[in-house]
């Protein structure tokens, strides 16, 4: 593998953040943390990672906004999106955007990571190629 | 309604004690057809068939309904019309709320009592015509006063579908925004906790204190994930993902996910080959909440059991307990949206399954029981 694998992760509750980000660095990940939707589509603009993990409620935009602005500049990036109100609109919504899948808060750790390491297998091609490369078809958690 | 509500209606069409006299000069000569009259009242019914769909229960029930028939046309002609009257009729109205009898049939059903009378009225001797006018106007009074009661039963049990509705939906708002913002510090204790642990690990601390507070504020949070869980599920109306469900593995299931407190025992006695038709995950959430309940009824432990049995065309499910039971003045009550008796309880454990119940087209009901308490699951069973 070599490098860590870069996230992105969107998330305004900063306690929450700081916690997953640690999470995910024990696991080895690079984690970069942002806390609104608009820093994020900045964020991965101008940075190259391997997914992005969001919280869907966000001050200003939401998360699957976020979402559909990075498939509207044509990015593919793989998703995950954390919900603390995952009610069957916002899963139906998540999935047609592309979501990996939808994970309902108090967060279900080993399957965050799961789904974050099959960001690896994804960004696995060349170089830069993540962000272009097919959305994965959608999974029911 | 009222006494003073039924009192002013009695004052508008005109009944008063000449009424309620006729009414008690015509009892001895109806007294003789009344069982005729009775037996007119429920062929008609049995032939019809959007009434007949209504007695489930068989001769059995149809020889109660006779009975209580009889008394109620007693108690018409005989009265007093008054406040007991009222309550002990608005209690039959109750009965045809609850097995749903359309109320256009509870309206032509008393058309048959209404004819029958006026026959009775024709033939009886009842001295002079004036008299008979007297009864026949007595008799429509009487029966129309009736319907009144009748049909306040069913006002009433609109209106207390309406309120709590409307109470839902204002918890479904409140609940949607305590979700979020108790979920979020909820995810940041768990995943602290799960730091910690990695911590004490990588540490090789091993402490006994550590490990028992550890592990109380695991199941604390997952607690209080549960109650959010619950509020959230009652305030969304979840459509039904029909499958059929083993019913021993989901029974085995919630036993492991209502992670039952040390001291107390559950245990699941159930036919393996029994299956229910149902949503799985919404079933489970029943049986967990049935068993918490339970357990909440056991501070210095207990048994739990999990029994089912299978009676076309139904699979019933108990839940009993050893615990103290349920006192009789609140009975009533349990299944009640934000009703509880426990310092720590919610009120939405036991509403949620009753709903739920409700929507897979079953029940749950408090079944009497000589100790502790017995809650039952009825649900369509498996084809």
């Amino acid at each position: 593998m070599g490098t860590a694998l870069r996230l992105l992760l969107v998330e305004d509750n900063d306690a929450l953040a700081q916690n997953l980000s640690e999470i995910l660095e024990a696991e080895q990940f690079s984690v970069h943390r942002v806390a609104t939707a608009e820093a994020g589509l900045a964020a991965a603009e101008t940075a190259e990672f391997a997914g992005v993990v969001t919280d869907v409620r966000l001050p200003g935009a939401s998360g699957l906004d976020l979402l559909a602005g990075l498939r509207a500049r044509g990015s593919a990036l793989p998703c995950v999106v954390l919900s603390a109100f995952a009610d069957e609109g916002t899963v139906a919504r998540a999935e047609a955007l592309g979501a990996i899948d939808v994970l309902a808060k108090p967060v279900n750790l080993p399957r965050l990571f799961q789904v974050v390491q099959g960001f690896g297998a994804r960004a696995g091609g060349e170089p830069g190629d993540a962000a272009r490369s097919e959305p994965c078809p959608p999974r029911r958690r | 309604m009222s006494p003073e509500q039924l009192e002013s209606l009695h004052a508008y069409v005109g009944f008063g004690p000449e009424g309620a006299a006729a009414l008690r000069a015509l009892h001895p000569h109806v007294a003789p057809h009344g069982a005729a009259i009775i037996d007119d009242f429920y062929d008609a019914i049995r032939t019809h068939p959007g009434a007949s769909g209504v007695i489930r229960g068989g001769p059995e029930q149809v020889a109660r309904l006779k009975g209580t028939l009889r008394k109620w046309l007693d108690e018409v002609l005989l009265g007093p019309h008054d406040a007991a009257y009222l309550e002990s009729h608005a209690r039959i109205g109750r009965v045809h709320v609850r097995i749903e009898l359309p109320q256009e049939l509870m309206f032509t059903a008393m058309n048959r009592i209404r004819s029958q009378l006026h026959r009775v009225v024709e033939s009886a001797a009842l001295g002079s015509d004036t008299s008979r006018a007297h009864a026949r106007c007595a008799v429509d009074q009487v029966l129309d006063l009736e319907l009144a009661i009748m049909l306040d039963t069913y006002r009433e049990a609109l209106t207390d579908k309406l309120r709590a509705r409307e109470r839902l939906a204002t918890i479904g708002e409140l609940s949607a925004t305590l979700a979020h913002e108790l979920r979020n510090p909820l995810g940041t204790v768990e995943s602290s906790l799960y730091l910690i642990q990695r911590r004490v690990e990588k540490l090789g601390l091993d402490d006994d204190v550590l490990g028992r507070h550890h592990e109380r504020i695991g199941n604390q949070v997952r607690e209080c994930a549960t109650i959010i869980t619950n509020l959230l599920e009652l305030a969304r109306e979840r459509p039904i993902a029909r499958q059929r469900v083993d019913v021993r593995a989901l029974a085995v299931d919630a036993l492991e996910a209502a992670r039952l407190p040390a001291g107390v025992q559950g245990t699941v006695a159930v036919d393996p080959a029994l299956t229910v038709e149902g949503d799985e995950a919404q079933l489970r959430q029943v049986l967990v909440n049935l068993l918490r309940n339970a357990a909440e009824a056991l501070p210095g432990g207990g048994n739990i059991r999990v029994l089912a049995e299978h009676q076309p065309p139904w699979v019933h499910l108990e839940v009993s307990d050893d615990g103290p039971g349920i006192a009789p003045e609140i009975r009533q009550r349990i299944f009640e949206l934000l009703f509880t008796t426990k310092a720590a309880g919610t009120g939405l454990g036991l509403a949620l399954a009753r709903r739920i119940c409700e929507a897979h087209g079953g029940t749950l009901s408090l079944e009497s029981s000589t100790a502790g308490a017995r809650l039952r699951v009825s649900l369509p069973a498996g084809r």
